[in-house]
């Protein structure tokens, strides 16, 4: 039953990515990748080969219909398997005894912290992915400078929705 | 042994990790790279289909642009058609009317799919192989240059778009006759560079921009963009300038391929052994 709501959620989610969220153009230049708050959110909930398979057929199914060959695959299987270095990063000096593992348990600060690094991370590793090699210094500022704002876009997205449940 | 299905067991999701990322890696490498171009058609075919109901729907969208677009290309071809120019006939002997060999063809095709915001840009056009499509065919549109055919399949062709790193094409400038290679920085897809302009050349701002004979691939005096900007090359010899693109990538969808009659006799020329 679980996996079901899961699944469509994530069909849900794939088809919003591609139709709606590839449209949005910020500066003409960038746009917002959302699909990766799955990772952190649902697939968090699964064993850890569970959540490697799901991000790469999530990161998958995004080439596909974008057709970028593999881009976004790689980068999500990565930021899932770097998932629980960054998550531990942010919960230093916490106790840990969660059933479940899931975001609600980190104060909403070490939260957002956590989703801002990994939405950093993982826009880093796809642009880097893309640009296929640092051939000289402006390159290097270039993409820092693009994974910087192109997460922040993202990033805002996530934060009004945060910020939006922790008021529930 | 024992030790080892041990060691095995812990690192199991070290090992899926490597796998999946190893796959992804692969999918990447195997299609992204246009000189070594293994390209796979399947890949681009189930792209194709997929998004040609897309398309199909913002075209709808942007009819009327597209059809204002279309008009004024029909208006600058109609000025060239031989009924509006005046035949100046000076008396000369004979008139040999077969000078003119037909070079080039043009086939229109539709854009199914394309990129504007990656580094590596790309445009799948809804021909193919079944439509007479090969590898190195110019592409252009109703503006100007758009790029070059990178691998085809049966019914869909991919191109590489003049706002890509791995394309470079030669460009003169319309006013004086100095040329040079474009090549787009890999930022704004508005905007490309034109280098190796030798310093004495009295080029200005909104001075064009287009192909020459040496853009393989191209007829001559197609626009590829206008300069805005001028600027000293390291060497202190050559400027480097920028241009605005002819073309906006955020919107294309009709578009012609080039068929050049004479490339294989060009190319058999070029590759010539030296003596």
């Amino acid at each position: 039953m679980r996996l079901l709501r899961d699944f469509s959620f994530m069909v849900l989610m794939i088809l919003t990515q591609v139709f709606l969220f590839n449209e949005f153009l910020f500066f003409r230049y960038l746009n917002p990748y959302l699909y990766v708050y799955l990772i952190f959110s649902i697939f968090i909930a699964y064993k850890r080969p569970g959540q490697l398979i799901l991000a790469f057929l999530l990161g998958g199914a995004i080439d596909l219909l974008e057709g970028s060959s593999g881009l976004h695959a790689a980068s999500a299987v990565a930021i899932a398997y770097l998932q629980p270095l960054i998550k531990g990063f942010w919960s230093l000096g916490r106790e840990e005894n969660e059933e479940i593992p899931s975001l609600n348990h980190l104060s909403l600060e070490r939260r957002l912290g956590f989703l801002f690094t990994a939405f950093f991370l993982h826009h880093l590793l796809l642009f880097g992915l893309e640009q296929f090699g640092i051939s000289n210094f402006v390159d290097l500022i270039e993409l820092l400078k693009r994974s910087f704002y192109s997460s922040l876009f993202s990033f805002t997205f996530i934060l009004l929705y945060q910020l939006w449940n922790a008021r529930r | 042994m024992r030790y080892f299905l041990l060691l095995l067991r812990q690192s199991r999701i070290l090992i899926l990790f490597l796998a999946l990322e190893g796959m992804a890696l692969y999918w990447l490498v195997s299609v992204q790279s246009y000189p070594r171009a293994k390209f796979f058609d399947r890949s681009t075919e189930i792209n194709g289909r997929i998004s040609s109901w897309q398309s199909d729907f913002k075209g709808y969208l942007n009819l009327r642009l597209e059809n204002e677009r279309l008009a004024e290309e029909n208006r600058r071809m109609r000025q060239q058609l031989n009924s509006s120019l005046m035949i100046q006939y000076f008396g000369a002997d004979t008139i040999n009317d077969s000078v003119f060999q037909q070079r080039y063809t043009f086939l229109a095709a539709e854009v199914v799919r394309s990129s504007h915001l990656k580094r590596d840009n790309y445009i799948i056009l809804d021909k193919g192989r079944r439509s007479g499509l090969n590898r190195n065919m110019g592409v252009i549109g109703p503006q100007g240059v758009i790029g070059v055919i990178a691998g085809v399949s049966a019914n869909f062709s991919r191109v590489i778009p003049l706002i890509s790193n791995s394309l470079t094409l030669s460009g003169t400038l319309t006013e004086e006759d100095y040329f040079g290679p474009v090549t787009w920085p890999g930022t704004d897809f508005r905007y490309s560079k034109l280098r190796d302009i030798p310093r004495y050349s009295e080029v200005e701002n909104g001075d064009q921009v287009i192909t020459d004979g040496r853009s393989l691939y191209f007829p001559a005096g197609i626009p590829i963009g206008t300069v805005f900007g001028k600027e000293l090359q390291a060497d202190q010899n050559f400027y480097e300038l920028e241009l605005e693109l002819a073309t906006d990538f955020s919107k294309i969808s009709r578009v012609y391929v080039v068929k050049d009659f004479f490339a294989a006799e060009l190319d058999s020329i070029q590759n010539l052994p030296q003596e």
